[in-house]
């Protein structure tokens, strides 16, 4: 299976996984007997032979049971604020970007999670494909780290290449005509069953109080008709503009297969074109939709000219 | 019983002719997915050997059903919709329609649910058998027999050599409208057909439920542990072909208001929360609980059936990796030790 | 005593009528609501913390009720949810319910107006059991608006032909203030049935306020009556209830013969939707009246 993710074939730079694996299982390790943490969240292997599910490590003998290969597609991002307390979590690159957008946001507090950053060139999903927010990511390297396992197990990332980008979103470009785009979303959209599992899935998605379950004002009914989701997709996109780090983690849990990446995507690329920001890469800048700048410009999200 | 043996091309026309009088529901693959769809043309229907994404609950208890529209001049009720026939139905997903049929029916509680009736009492059931497991899959710990179930109203099998499709008519009031397909009426006995019958195991039967003290199971089982990794996205709730709840949502027009029932799942804080801000299952530890044990333990003892069909669609779907099985099989050692400790306590 | 500013006990039926459409299936519909008229609201609490109200409904065909049973009550556009009865249950054409403020379905209905439509449908669930209660003494006790929901069976038993079947009845009713108390305008008649004490007690002290102050659960001890004796009908907030039984029971009334009614969300009212779960239990259709010894053998879910 492997060899799927080494498309880009690029000769001597080889992801080392059960080098990897031994790493993580020695700085968790460490980390639990010297009681620096009180959990290490990571993988650990599926009973039924599925692909590896999140482990919640307490001791260093549950971290012997820590994983780490190319079927880890899981997004561990959301259980990284449920923990009081000093946590220490294996975070891929697409969650080292989860961690930041968190620390900007004042969600987790820089001090109390300890992060053993993995270099990553892509994981496969369930189907053993490439999983679906490593479709095109350009990090191959943490963000933000305290413990580096680098591609060969070093403490040096060498810079793993990009995985292979897809072309899933071309009909959603600026060249094609609006009614074109408007009939590709609403295509993608008809599929939506409004469980809201994209929104309980990603690390972006942590209001206490979401606004489709709001029954005073009742802002969103649940009712599952056309006007529903749009409303739905729409407010969110809206709400993870310049927030969303690309993980795929929505698209990845979605029961009904909604390609929810091409319309992040395309948010995500809008606002690295208008304010040259691109989320969860430093936790020091001000996020694009939560500041203000002269500078900014005033074509607005929508480009002027509506969907 | 009466078995017809037909070419699979015969098999699609007699579907053809089908489709005027009923809606047509069968596996068929969608985008490389396989899930059970509603059939226009019969070469869309894929009799593989794979267990469909999506439990078929839907034909029998959709995800939104208009259920009341009310108005100034009354209330009125929808149209009782086409019958169905449910084609290739595995049987994990016929034993969950006979759990629905229980939870369903007056026997729970005194009630019958008429929205569920009325597309059961016109459903036809047409079954086909499993060849082999897929992971995750655990009907057998159930007691129920991958390749047959006699809770269906004919059968299929393949004998995919020779492109051959033997139904089997299980209940005789089907017979004359099967008998629209060009096939070999065989009687069952007759050499050329091998016999189906339940393979089942008696003595596995059952062996899940869970049976112990309501108030002990509660406090003592660390429910939070099984439930640590759950995203309370409510995936499992959604394809599990036996999850019954639901909630209504009025939406009005025109004023005309449509009550509509639509899904929901006891994994979503949302679920029992009071209007006072109460919520008596506050924590994922009590939502994981309500759902392992109204399956494993309160339809068993409201119903007499597990509401579990051991099909594994939740396991395989779950994003934070929860399994059901592995956390019933964990509850039964538990509640076993505790029963022997008692036991021995007595002594 | 409470003046009675206006006294909602009787009302007349007015004909509404409704036609609905059956199902092409062999049982009843039982999610067919009855149309139902708005005839009066009475504003019941004063106070600014709470706001409840008395709606007086005339349903377009009678609904029977047993004390303690609850009906779903639709609002047009915005939803159903469930209510216990408060009144008395001979009186078939005129239902009364009291209901607080609280939620999205409450607000929306505290809006209408007499004259405005509703819809109905009920009764549903378990009811106290009165024959059982004959020959006893009753201690009701009521914390704000759990009164509501004993006014049925307070109003049966009332009854001459009733009354006569049990023996001393003690009602101690508690509320936030003087504000908060519900149907003042019944107390008077109350408490001048034969062999009845009314005694009404609040949370805190208020100048003029010549009642009893205080928690009932701490008051109960003070009160004189046969434990022997007596059937306790408890309902208010889970704490009140919580607190009261263990007090009850600590003075010697058994588990048996303590009844509560509980509170839960119920979609449907007929044991399918599964909010309503304590352990196999269905609030909807086992309860909602529960005897402490009941409570005692489910888990603390509620």
């Amino acid at each position: 299976m492997g060899d799927k993710l080494k498309q880009n074939d690029s000769p001597g730079v080889v992801q080392d996984f059960e080098e990897q694996e031994r790493c993580i299982r020695l700085i968790a390790k460490e980390l639990l007997s010297s009681d620096t943490v009180d959990v290490v969240i990571g993988f650990q292997e599926d009973d039924i032979g599925g692909s590896p599910i999140p482990l919640f490590a307490r001791s260093p003998e549950q971290a012997e049971k820590l994983v780490w290969n190319e079927n880890c597609w899981r997004n561990l991002a959301p259980y990284f604020k449920r923990f009081d307390g000093k946590v220490a979590v294996v975070a891929k690159p697409c969650d080292t970007r989860s961690i930041v957008n968190l620390i900007a946001e004042n969600q987790l507090e820089r001090e109390n999670i300890t992060i053993i950053g993995i270099e990553c060139g892509g994981v496969l999903n369930r189907d053993g494909v490439l999983a679906h927010g490593c479709l095109g990511c350009t990090s191959t390297v943490p963000a933000i780290w305290d413990y580096p396992v680098a591609a060969d197990g070093g403490k040096e990332f060498i810079g793993l290449p990009s995985p292979p980008s897809t072309d899933t979103f071309v009909d959603f470009n600026a060249d094609s005509s609006r009614e074109d785009r408007r009939n590709r979303f609403l295509r993608e959209i008809d599929k939506c069953i409004l469980c809201y599992s994209c929104r309980q899935a990603c690390p972006g998605c942590y209001c206490e109080s979401c606004f489709v379950d709001r029954k005073m004002t009742n802002w969103h009914q649940r009712d599952v008709d056309t006007g529903n989701k749009i409303a739905f997709h729409l407010t969110r996109a809206m709400h993870l503009a310049g927030r969303c780090v690309t993980c795929g983690a929505c698209e990845n849990v979605c029961p009904s297969g909604v390609s929810l990446k091409y319309i992040y995507d395309e948010i995500n690329r809008f606002i690295e074109d208008q304010y040259d920001f691109r989320a969860g890469i430093n936790a020091d800048l001000p996020s694009a939709m939560n500041s203000f700048d002269q500078t900014d410009r005033d074509t607005g999200f929508l480009g002027g000219e509506g969907i | 019983m009466i078995i017809l043996k037909m070419s699979r091309s015969a098999f699609h026309d007699g579907i053809g002719k089908l489709f005027g009088d009923y809606r047509v529901v069968a596996p068929s693959r969608i985008n490389g997915t396989l899930d059970y769809t509603d059939i226009v043309d019969p070469a869309q229907i894929d009799l593989s050997d794979e267990l469909p994404y999506k439990s078929p609950k839907e034909i029998l208890f959709p995800r939104v059903e208009t259920i009341l529209r009310i108005s100034d001049d009354g209330i009125d009720v929808p149209d009782t919709p086409k019958p169905t026939i449910l084609i290739g139905v595995k049987p994990c997903d016929i034993t969950a329609i006979n759990v629905m049929d229980k939870v369903f029916s007056k026997e729970n509680n005194k009630f019958s649910d008429p929205y569920y009736f009325r597309r059961r009492e016109s459903l036809i059931v047409i079954g086909m058998g499993c060849v082999h497991k897929k992971p995750g899959c655990f009907c057998d710990e159930l007691g129920i027999d991958m390749t047959f179930s006699d809770y269906s109203d004919a059968f299929i099998s393949i004998d995919n050599d020779n492109n051959i499709v033997f139904l089997y008519i299980l209940d005789e009031k089907y017979e004359s409208l099967f008998s629209i397909f060009d096939a070999q009426v065989l009687e069952s006995g007759s050499p050329e057909v091998s016999e189906i019958n339940s393979r089942v195991n008696e003595s596995t039967t059952k062996n899940l439920r869970i049976d112990a003290d309501e108030k002990e199971l509660f406090e003592e089982i660390p429910w939070e542990l099984y439930s640590e990794s759950c995203l309370e996205c409510g995936i499992c709730t959604y394809i599990c072909p036996t999850c019954h709840c639901f909630e209504f949502r009025d939406v009005e027009d025109c004023g005309v208001t449509c009550r509509n029932r639509c899904w929901d799942s006891c994994m979503y804080p949302s679920f029992t929360l009071h209007a006072s801000g109460h919520n008596p299952r506050a924590t994922q530890r009590e939502r994981f609980r309500q759902r392992v044990l109204h399956k494993y333990m309160y339809v068993p003892k409201n119903c007499s059936v597990i509401a579990c069909t051991g099909c594994g669609r939740c396991i395989r779907a779950c994003p934070g990796g929860l399994n059901i099985l592995r956390a019933v099989q964990d509850i039964l050692d538990r509640t076993i030790f505790s029963k022997v400790s008692k036991a021995e306590e007595c002594v | 005593m409470f003046e009675a500013e206006r006294n909602p006990n009787n009302y007349n039926a007015s004909s509404v009528t409704t036609e609905t459409k059956d199902l092409g299936c062999a049982c009843l519909n039982p999610y067919i609501p009855i149309k139902t008229k708005i005839l009066d609201i009475i504003q019941e609490t004063t106070s600014d913390s709470q706001d409840v109200k008395t709606f007086i409904l005339s349903p377009a065909k009678p609904i029977s009720f047993e004390p303690g049973q609850f009906v779903e009550l639709t609002v047009s556009g915005v939803g159903e949810a469930p209510f216990g009865f408060a009144s008395s249950p001979i009186v078939e054409d005129t239902i009364q319910l009291c209901i607080k403020r609280t939620g999205y379905v409450t607000d929306n209905l505290h809006r209408l107006r007499p004259g405005d439509i509703v819809y109905l449908r009920g009764p549903y669930g378990n009811s106290f059991p009165i024959k059982e209660m004959e020959g006893h003494d009753i201690f009701y006790v009521a914390g704000g608006l759990g009164l509501a929901p004993l006014r049925p069976m307070i109003e049966l038993i009332f009854l001459p032909e009733n009354r006569q079947k049990y023996g001393n009845i003690k009602m101690l009713l508690a509320a936030r203030s003087t504000k908060d108390f519900l149907f003042k305008y019944d107390y008077e008649r109350w408490s001048n049935y034969p062999d009845t004490d009314l005694l009404l007690t609040i949370d805190n002290p208020e100048p003029e306020w010549d009642g009893l102050v205080g928690f009932p659960n701490n008051l109960v001890h003070d009160i004189s009556f046969d434990i022997q004796n007596t059937y306790a009908v408890l309902c208010g907030p889970p704490v009140m209830i919580k607190a009261l039984s263990d007090a009850f029971v600590k003075m010697g009334i058994p588990k048996n013969r303590i009844y509560t009614t509980l509170e839960m969300r119920m979609t449907c009212g007929i044991g399918k939707c599964g909010k309503c779960n304590i352990g196999h239990k269905y609030v909807c259709v086992d309860g909602p009246v529960f005897s402490m010894e009941e409570l005692d053998n489910m888990p603390g879910e509620y």
